[in-house]
Formats: structure tokens, sequence, C-alpha cells
């Protein structure tokens, strides 16, 4: 690791020409509103058996980069819009540290907006949300291990989302697919509500507060296939429970609507490869001014919220509309300096305050019995926010569980209720300070 | 394995308290485990800032060098001595301190760029003293007014940084702070003109802002009016 960047750089000067992308409909946003407060940051890490090799990992990330170059780009700003280029440049892996998922500045990172970070055991990837989302993450992080392990002389197969990195990128794994997925008919997402938010102690400024709790997904399971539903609905109405009791104690007289926003992957839908942003989300909420909700009908109301709202035809409708902001004819011919205050401006108003959480939940990893003899377990994690206090992030991995929450406040209160919550109905819970 | 006696949840072998109440974590010291904290040694990342300051630094000293030199030229070649150009020095000089007085070191001390840039004010006015020659106004005047401003803008600077005042008990100090100087201004000024040193105007002020200050205070201790505050002002 001690070689010079410019060695480093003439190394690979058999890469191709640089390439120009357009940020896709959900990336539009995020330059505009990421700063040291909201740097719009999240991370995927995974705990290896054996300690890491920094040089193996170093070969690995440099053919994942090859193999997926859409994460290997600057973010550059033009005169309209932001644009992502290719670059030459080297992705220097870098120590693990304690505070994750600060903003990526350009002069410690020659421009990319990944990082790979290495500690012992783990191997971790934080990413501007820009470049991707969970599933797109996901699937580099998956295939940057099976190729470390692989150049360690351990034989994995190409497959569940493990990609072969000796295949040239296809022209759909780098597509937009917001454009394709959008339907003809537009729903507008209607007047934003004001949402409660948590409130407590700030921490000092790029300090982040990670818990991690660890339950059986058979537990879990068991106790919600009785209840007829899925464990994202169930984990949700927990969070939205924990965040009514949380607002109950801090603020009785004012009480606000609690909105959770539930992050959802598109690709099911049309089955793209893309490598790119292609999710959308819903809002399940409550109104604890009508009364006091009990936890089953929290439940019921998000599973049938769910039901209704996660439908091709809704989330193409959702996608239209927001594929026409991005086509007002006004918005294009603007230029990037008043668009990005516009699109501020617009996120301040209307963005954090119409929700009171993030709930996103990437499934059970489901990957070949080779690449999990060598890999202990994942954690995903969402980024600190100055105005979204406290973030959930779920990943399931062979027997467990993993859920981590972000929160950017030193009271843990909202935690301790969504945690008690199984231990109360018989669930075990490990907690862990990240 | 240890459990934590309020959650229930059960904890990391070598865990002292318990991470969601901080109740604190009763094991036999055989059954705890040796094992350090994997994240404990790591180190704390802080993302360097975009603004470049030494770039500020150069472009502020020749951005203002550049015109104090060409007055001071014009002066000199217009008069044959240098005469008015000497306000124009004085002037850009006070505002080239207090620019680059905050940036000098890399992490931004306030208290200390205060004092630097009050220092400088107080030089300012020195010179400008000494150049108009006649009345003597610096020491009876604009040394005690200059420095009680220094003074109350520290202490302020530095109760907010030890975190003393929070929220609306920052704008409660903040116009005590203003009735204070008032109060200063108005007896220093009326000592140098009539030599009798009453105060006048300044009562009104002080009253004002202590209703003020009051006010704010009260309003501080109902949580909700301070997060309803928060939300109108979107801070």
């Amino acid at each position: 690791m001690d070689r010079t960047n410019k060695e480093i750089v003439l190394e690979n000067t058999n890469h191709p020409s640089p390439r120009v992308f357009r940020l896709d409909n959900a990336a539009l946003v995020y330059p505009a509103v990421r700063g040291s407060k909201n740097p719009n940051i999240f991370r995927i890490s995974a705990d290896l058996v054996e300690e890491i090799d920094p040089h193996t990992l170093q070969q690995a990330l440099d053919a994942s980069l090859r193999r997926m170059p859409n994460f290997s780009v600057k973010l550059r700003s033009g005169f309209f819009w932001h644009y992502f280029v290719t670059t030459n440049k080297r992705l220097l892996i870098q120590p693990d540290v304690s505070n994750p998922c600060t903003l990526i500045s350009d002069k410690e990172n020659d421009g990319f907006q990944i990082r790979v970070r290495y500690h012992h055991t783990r191997i971790a990837l934080e990413i501007f949300h820009s470049i991707t989302d969970g599933a797109g993450a996901l699937l580099f992080l998956k295939t940057l291990i099976g190729k470390y392990l692989m150049l360690n002389g351990k034989s994995i197969p190409a497959e569940n989302g493990i990609l072969d990195t000796s295949i040239t990128p296809g022209e759909d794994e780098m597509r937009d697919a917001f454009h394709q997925f959008a339907g003809e008919q537009r729903v507008h997402r209607g007047k934003p509500v004001r949402a409660y938010h948590v409130t407590g102690t700030p921490l000092p400024a790029f300090k982040t507060n990670i818990i991690t709790g660890i339950i059986s997904i058979h537990a879990l399971r068991e106790h919600t296939k009785p209840l007829g539903v899925t464990i994202t609905e169930y984990l949700t109405a927990v969070l939205m429970g924990a965040l009514q009791a949380n607002q109950q104690d801090a603020n009785p007289r004012h009480i606000l609507p609690i909105r959770v926003q539930v992050p959802v992957d598109l690709r099911r839908f049309v089955g793209s490869k893309t490598f790119r942003n292609f999710s959308s989300f819903i809002t399940p909420s409550i109104e604890p001014k009508q009364g006091h909700f009990q936890f089953d009908e929290i439940l019921h109301l998000v599973h049938h919220f769910t039901r209704y709202h996660v439908t091709r035809k809704y989330l193409s409708a959702r996608v239209a509309n927001n594929i026409k902001t991005e086509r007002i004819l006004f918005l294009r011919v603007m230029p990037l300096i008043l668009k990005n205050w516009l699109i501020s401006l617009s996120f301040k108003m209307q963005g954090p305050r119409s929700y009171t959480s993030t709930i996103s939940n990437l499934g059970r990893l489901d990957l070949p019995k080779e690449f999990q003899k060598w890999v202990r377990s994942f954690d995903f994690i969402l980024g600190y926010s100055q105005d979204i206090k406290v973030k959930c992030a779920v990943l399931g991995y062979k027997e467990n569980l993993h859920i981590n929450f972000t929160r950017s406040i030193k009271e843990a209160n909202v935690e301790r209720e969504f945690f008690t919550h199984f231990v109360k109905r018989g669930i075990p819970v490990r907690v862990e300070n990240y | 394995m240890p459990y934590c006696v309020q959650c229930g949840v059960e904890l990391d072998p070598d865990a002292q308290s318990c991470p969601l109440c901080s109740t604190h974590v009763i094991s036999l010291e055989s059954e705890r485990m040796k094992s350090e904290n994997k994240n404990q040694m790591l180190p704390s990342h802080q993302p360097p800032s975009n603004f470049d300051r030494h770039l500020w630094l150069q472009l502020v000293s020749v951005g203002l060098a550049a015109p104090v030199l060409i007055c001071l030229l014009i002066d000199f070649l217009f008069d044959g001595n240098i005469g008015w150009a000497w306000y124009v020095a004085a002037g850009f000089g006070l505002v080239w301190a207090w620019s680059i007085f905050p940036f000098l070191r890399e992490r931004n001390i306030a208290p200390l760029w205060i004092a630097l840039d009050g220092a400088a004010l107080l030089l300012f006015l020195y010179f400008i003293e000494k150049l108009s020659g006649k009345t003597m106004w610096f020491l009876p005047l604009a040394l005690p007014i200059a420095l009680a401003f220094i003074i109350l803008l520290e202490v302020f600077v530095i109760l907010i940084q030890k975190r003393v005042l929070k929220e609306l008990h920052i704008l409660s100090t903040f116009l005590l702070g203003i009735a204070c100087y008032c109060l200063i201004i108005d007896g220093f000024v009326s000592e140098y003109i009539a030599n009798d040193g009453g105060l006048d105007w300044s009562l009104i002020v002080v009253v004002a802002c202590i209703a003020f200050a009051v006010v704010l205070a009260i309003l501080q201790r109902r949580r909700w009016i301070v997060e309803e505050l928060k939300y109108w002002f979107r801070v």
C-alpha cells in the first residue's frame, strides 16, 4: 500500500477511455443535499473467517472495479447537471475507522465516491447513494469478496450475485432502469405531511452511534408466520411502535404522525440487471392523534399498506412522476448552481420532514456454500443524518438477522423499545456495539 | 453470556454496560473474556474540508495588498509624500487581519482568533488616532468600548463552545450581552462628551433586552416549544 499513486496510474494505463454516465433519477438529489451533516453514505461489511490480506484485497478490488465500471467514477459538475465520469486512477483500500459513513471528500479519495475499508477479518464497502442502492452495493461487495477468496486459492462459483470478473460488463448492467420501469400513468405523492422527529442530545460532529441487534431468522419466522406478515412488515411495525412510545415520552402534548420510509427494490418487478440505483420507497404511517395504537393494530395497518402499495402498477406510476419532474423543460435549462439550490430547498421543505425514520431490509443473502464457509457475517449500516436521527438497516445471512441502528443522538430509547419488544415475546436478542 | 437485567437482551461477553440502557453489567471476572472490543482501537475519521486554507490566505493577501500599493503609489506620485493613503492601508490591513486570523490554524479555535482580531482592531484605532493627530479619543473612548466588545464576545463564544449555553439560552444571553454593552457605550460616551458618566438611552435598551431574555428563558423550560421553534426556523 506504500506505492505512490503515480506508479499505480502507470500500471493501469490499459484502461479504456473515460466514459460518461448521467445520474439516474434517484441519484439526482443526493449531490445537491449532501454535506458533513448529511453525507448520504451507507455501508455494507462482511466478517470473514480469516485475517484480511490487504495486498490481495487491493487486487480483488481492481478486478471488481473493472467488472463494474460504474463504481469507478468521479462525480463532476456540468453546467446543467452533475455527471459521472470513469477514472483510470486506482482506488486504494483504507484501514477501517471507528466512525463509519463520514462524508467522502474529493481530497482524500481521488474523487471516487466509494471506499473499501478493512480491519482484521472485516471488509467494508462505504458508498455514496448516487452511485447505487443497497442491492447494487451488495452485488459489488459479494463480487469483491468472491474475487478476494478466489485470489486466496478458494474455489468460489460465480453465481447468486457473485460476478465473474473476467467477463466484460454488459450495457444492461449500467443502464438507468427507471426510464424503462416508468409507466404511462402518474401518481402524485400528495402534500407532504409533517412527521414526528426523534429528538435528543446531539453527538459531536462526525460521531455516530451504531447498535447491532442479532436475532435468529428461524425464531422470527416462527413468530411472524402465524400472523401472515413478512419479516419486513413485522420489523417496520415494531419500529413504528417504538417511535410512538418515544413520542409519548418525549412530547406528549404535541402529537405528530409516525411515518417510516421503507425502500423497495424494483429489480424484482422487471428482473433488471442494473448495478445503479433502482429502488423506490413506501411510507406507512400511523396517526397517534387518533389514540394510542396497539402493536397488532400497527402491524395490521403496515401489512395492508404494504400490500396495497408494493405493486408494479403503483410503483411504476410513482417513478413516472419523478421522471416527469426530471424532464420539466424549466428545470432542464436551469444552470446547475440554481438547480442545486432549488433541490436543496425543496428537500429541506419536503424531504426528511415528512418521515420519522427509515428501515431498509436487504433481505436474506442466498450465497453458495463454498462462499458461506469463509464469511461469518454481513452487516448493513445506513449513514448518520442530522435530520433523521435514528435509522435502521437489516440484513439476513445464514441463520441470523443483523439489525443495525444508526443514531446521531446520545439516547438509545428507540433501540431499547425496539429490541425489548422481541425479548418480551420470547425471541432472544443479542445486542452489540458495532 | 451476560444479560442486561433491565432490557433482557444478551450482551457481548466483554460488555461493561448495556448499549441500550447503560445499565452496568455485573459478571464474574473469570467469565469476562479478555478480548478487546473490535472497534475500540480504531482511529476516528474526520473528512478534510473542501475549503483550501492556503489558497484563501494567498488570495486575500495578494488581493488586498494590490490596491494598498496602488493607493500608496498614487498618493506619493501626486503629493510627493504619503498622506490619505495611510488610512486606506490601515483599513485594508484590518480587513486582511480579520480575513486570515480565523484560518491560520487547521483547527478553528474561535477564542484565539477573536482575541487576535480584537488586537488588530485596537491597533487600527490607535493608528487612526495617531494619523488624525489632534483629538485624544483612543484611550478615554475607543479602547474601553472596543475592549468591552472583545471581552463580551470572548465570554459568549466560550460559553457556547463549553455547551453551558444551549438553544434559547444562547439568544437570551446574547440579549443580556447587548444590554451590558449598551450600558458601557452609554457610560463612556457620556463621560467623554459631558464628563458626567450618567446613563441615558441605554436604560431603555436594557429594559427591552432583559424582558425578552426572561421570556426566552421561560420558553426554554418548555421542551415542545423549543422543538416547534426549531421546526419553524429550520434549525
